[in-house]
């Protein structure tokens, strides 16, 4: 699942985005990463990371500059605070119940809001029953500087689909970009290696928080190890790590 | 008439950098500078919620701390506190998150001569590090002038026989392939401007505009140094990623 906001919409003139040299390529913040005056897309979506200056595409970010055909462009880096924005999944934690929505952290600047009508099936008088400290997995409905951000728990057609609360298990947090590595296609391979041996739950937000659940502790721990520390390694490493952590279990 | 400096370098030669990033677990950034002897931390946190009197709806709200290697921190802490505050806020994007509050600590861990330049960079490497949106990079570096002779970045021997001091932050080159005619100022490109400039003792014009040239120079060997550090970050955070 490839991960983008778009923020804007404008008009240039003649060239073509795989022109630019620095697709692919890793940006510091301050790079001039496109010269709108020299391309021929009418319309352009900037991602995060990349503002623009008149006529200048330019970077706000550390990260390597993706695009997808024809006209989405964003730089991907990994971070370790999470900065809501539209149509994310997150995992977040209850901290405070209003009359008309629930508190939640999901690790951004500010907490978000939930409304306490945003569950499938829910009505006045049938109130989900979320204590300060329930682990909540949704969808970010709402999401501008200015304003405090809101979820759900529903899709947009208003099934549950996976979303709501997350009963038992373990909630560890990771970087951002680990959190995009593990939702992504196809699948990582730390967890198509620990999926081969091992049975459990998975749920991961964008907002660089995981939640793990099986039927051992023991399951639980090695699995939510494992992806700790998979964040620096390269496949042929992942899987590695991961047959040493499963003989390591067997032995004892 | 040039002295022979202390530690046998030529007066245009910078001490060797070394930059380490994101190694504070809690921090949502950090980094570590150092110039040889003189050793710095910065740590990032933010953008974070604020309440009270010190939020302000419009941008984001920069504080900079600074904790000395030993003793309390005083005045003249306090001073390098603001002027790294007014260098951070041209280069912090404020504006993409009102309401909130971005701390920046630095932790002087060792200090040979230097230590506001250092800190600096060390501050703009954290910066980087915690994904902050930042309009540019800056590369900072410092100059003693002692009868007529430039010595850059001196260490703590040298700076306390100046006779005039200057600390000179320069905007990094941003790199592009293009060449383009905005991104200037009054038709001079950006990398010719300067961001801040803090100075101390006696320097005659003449020599601080000769301080100001070298510096620049130096600068951009700095700025090369703090990019090929980025890109070399950004590869080992990507492993999992492109995966």
């Amino acid at each position: 699942m490839e991960v983008e906001t778009a923020q804007e919409d404008l008009k240039p003139a003649p060239g073509q985005l795989a022109s630019s040299p620095f697709i692919n390529k890793i940006v510091a913040p301050g790079d001039i990463v496109l010269d709108l005056a020299q391309l021929s897309i009418p319309t352009l979506r900037l991602g995060g990371g990349l503002r623009q200056d008149q006529d200048l595409v330019i970077a706000t970010k550390a990260g390597r500059l993706k695009y997808i055909k024809p006209n989405k462009i964003w730089v991907e880096g990994s971070q370790k605070r999470y900065i809501p924005s539209l149509e994310d999944v997150v995992i977040g934690f209850v901290v405070d119940r209003r009359s008309e929505s629930f508190t939640v952290d999901i690790g951004g600047p500010v907490h978000g809001s939930l409304s306490i009508f945003l569950f499938e099936g829910a009505t006045r008088r049938n109130i989900p029953n979320l204590q300060a400290g329930s682990v909540l997995y949704m969808r970010v409905v709402k999401a501008h500087r200015d304003m405090t951000p809101e979820l759900s728990c529903v899709d947009a057609t208003g099934k549950a689909s996976g979303f709501g609360h997350l009963k038992n298990g373990y909630v560890f947090q990771c970087s951002t970009g680990l959190a995009r590595a593990l939702l992504s296609r196809p699948t990582c391979p730390v967890l198509e290696a620990l999926g081969k041996s091992l049975s459990f739950e998975i749920a991961v937000g964008l907002n660089g928080r995981v939640w793990v659940n099986a039927a051992s502790v023991s399951t639980i721990i090695l699995v939510s190890n494992a992806i700790m520390n998979a964040e620096f390694l390269s496949a042929a490493q992942q899987q590695l790590m991961v047959q040493k952590l499963l003989q390591r279990v067997q032995e004892s | 008439m040039v002295h022979d400096r202390p530690d046998g370098r030529n007066p245009n030669q910078l001490r060797p950098l070394v930059c380490a990033r994101g190694l504070l677990h809690r921090a949502d950034g950090s980094a570590r500078w150092s110039q040889d002897n003189t050793i710095v931390i910065a740590a990032v946190y933010g953008p974070k919620a604020i309440s009270g009197r010190r939020e302000n709806p419009a941008r984001a709200v920069l504080e900079v701390i600074w904790k000395p290697k030993m003793g309390m921190a005083g005045p003249s802490e306090r001073e390098a506190e603001f002027i790294l505050k007014r260098t951070l806020e041209y280069i912090v994007l404020t504006a993409m998150h009102p309401n909130t509050a971005i701390s920046v600590i630095i932790q002087v861990v060792s200090d040979d001569g230097g230590a506001l330049s250092c800190a600096m960079n060390a501050a703009c490497s954290a910066l980087v590090d915690a994904g902050i949106p930042l309009k540019g990079l800056i590369a900072v570096t410092c100059a003693v002038d002692k009868d007529g002779v430039i010595y850059l970045d001196p260490i703590n021997k040298e700076e306390k026989e100046f006779h005039g001091h200057a600390c000179l932050v320069f905007p990094g080159k941003p790199m592009s392939s293009f060449a383009p005619a905005g991104l200037a100022l009054d038709s001079e490109p950006i990398e010719r401007g300067i961001v801040t400039s803090v100075t101390k003792g006696i320097l005659s014009a003449e020599d601080y505009l000769n301080c100001l040239e070298r510096s620049r120079a130096a600068s951009v060997k700095i700025a090369e140094f703090a990019r090929s550090s980025l890109e070399k970050a950004q590869r080992g955070v990507e492993l999992v990623v492109a995966s």
